[in-house]
């Protein structure tokens, strides 16, 4: 039997859901950034029940289409029901290692702080790792000062899988986080937030070079 | 047909402080139930799967049912988990029967004699059904179903019932009277001064009956 080759961090932008920050509805919501042309959304609805997460991850994904990597936050047993293409670790979420144990084909993000947290996630065998709050930003805020874009350079420099920015990330930041080596950035607010989304997306096309 | 245990302790941590999942279900075993519920609805999923993997091996060595409550992931990530149990905000009995396959147990919560149909018709393997009597474990706005309901469903039903919801050393023999298969136990357990205790005498009522 044929193996499918492995999914791979191949996009720059990564646009996180947030539901309650949109207008729209999620459906609605993935429809827009499929047209705008974005190649990776992470669903992250960390309030709904599982029945709910699911029903919902179905229905994106049928909304979707084969140049879009539909990512969750945590469950891989969704990602499995859904046939999603990947599952992202947070902070104190699942390991790789247990991801792959039942989806070895899945992309695994991991979530970091530090340098050290970003050495580990890539020595563990992760696809890639978010590495935030690079700017400051009112989610994140109880995790203290923002790392900043000299961290970002630092953390790029020290490892190989590709790094995403995340925390206040906006079109002209993003400019500066490629700048700094980072592969591609990781959005919430901007994107959700956004009355124009398809303009926003296309700012982001421009800042990072490819979405 | 798969061994529902008869005796269910449901690890709770947040209508009592005094005591961590593993030692409830230490206690619980101690006393001499055999089947354990580990329900958190707060952990973050890697201290989920840490404290439900010390739990399953201590089951497993015991020989008795470890269930997780909620979370199809955890349950399938920890090898020693007997199945889970499942409520009506979960992943459905279907889906995680694809995930968990046959040999897993299932268990499912119903209200009502219909959901209790339904559960049934899913491919549960056991239905946890309730409240019985009043309980201050979880916040319930509807009535307690009384035995006389519980009768009626297992008329019914034809998998196993575990009746939940206000049971105790002072009740329990009405609920084991009307044949039901088992009970799952919280808060008399838990909020008692010797939980052990409480166990081992709940177990007579089931077993000596």
């Amino acid at each position: 039997m044929k193996t499918p080759p492995k999914v791979k961090a191949d996009f720059r932008l990564l646009v996180i859901t947030g539901r309650k920050l949109s207008k729209l509805n999620l459906i609605a919501l993935t429809k827009r950034l499929i047209d705008a042309g974005v190649k990776a959304i992470q669903i992250r609805e960390k309030d709904l029940p599982a029945s709910e997460l699911l029903r919902l991850a179905r229905r994106v994904k049928s909304a979707s289409n084969k140049s879009i990597k539909l990512i969750v936050n945590d469950r891989v047993d969704i990602a499995i029901l859904a046939g999603l293409d990947g599952v992202h670790s947070p902070v104190n979420g699942i390991s790789l290692a247990q991801v792959k144990q039942f989806a070895p084909k899945l992309i695994c993000g991991k979530s970091v702080h530090s340098l050290s947290d970003a050495v580990s996630a890539e020595k563990e065998g992760y696809d890639y790792v978010l590495l935030g709050p690079v700017f400051r930003t009112p989610a994140k805020i109880k995790y203290g000062p923002p790392l900043g874009l000299k961290m970002l350079n630092h953390v790029c420099k020290k490892v190989k899988i590709p790094v995403f920015a995340v925390g206040g990330i906006n079109a002209q930041r993003a400019v500066k986080c490629a700048r700094c080596g980072a592969h591609g950035v990781a959005v919430i607010r901007e994107v959700m937030a956004s009355k124009n989304i398809k303009g926003s997306i296309s700012e982001f096309k421009s800042a990072l070079g490819s979405l | 047909m798969k061994k529902i245990g008869k005796l269910c302790v449901i690890t709770d941590t947040a209508i009592q402080r005094k005591y961590t999942h593993y030692e409830i279900a230490r206690m619980a075993i101690k006393g001499g139930a055999d089947m354990i519920q580990f329900r958190d609805k707060t952990l973050p999923t890697a201290l989920l799967i840490k404290e439900a993997s010390k739990i399953a091996a201590l089951c497993k060595r015991h020989d008795v049912l470890f269930v997780n409550n909620d979370r199809v992931d955890v349950a399938m990530i920890i090898g020693n988990a007997g199945g889970v149990h499942l409520g009506k905000e979960d992943i459905s009995i279907k889906d995680a029967r694809k995930l968990l396959g046959k040999r897993k147990v299932i268990g499912g919560t119903a209200h009502s004699l219909k959901e209790a149909i339904q559960r049934e018709k899913e491919g549960a393997d056991y239905i946890g059904y309730g409240h019985i009597f009043a309980t201050g474990s979880k916040f319930k706005p509807d009535k307690p179903k009384g035995t006389a309901e519980l009768k009626r469903i297992l008329k019914i039903v034809k998998i196993p019932v575990l009746a939940i919801g206000g049971i105790g050393l002072n009740n329990i023999e009405e609920v084991i009277q009307t044949g039901v298969h088992g009970v799952a136990v919280i808060g008399s357990v838990l909020k008692s001064k010797n939980p052990a205790i409480a166990v081992k005498e709940l177990r007579k009522k089931i077993y000596e009956k």
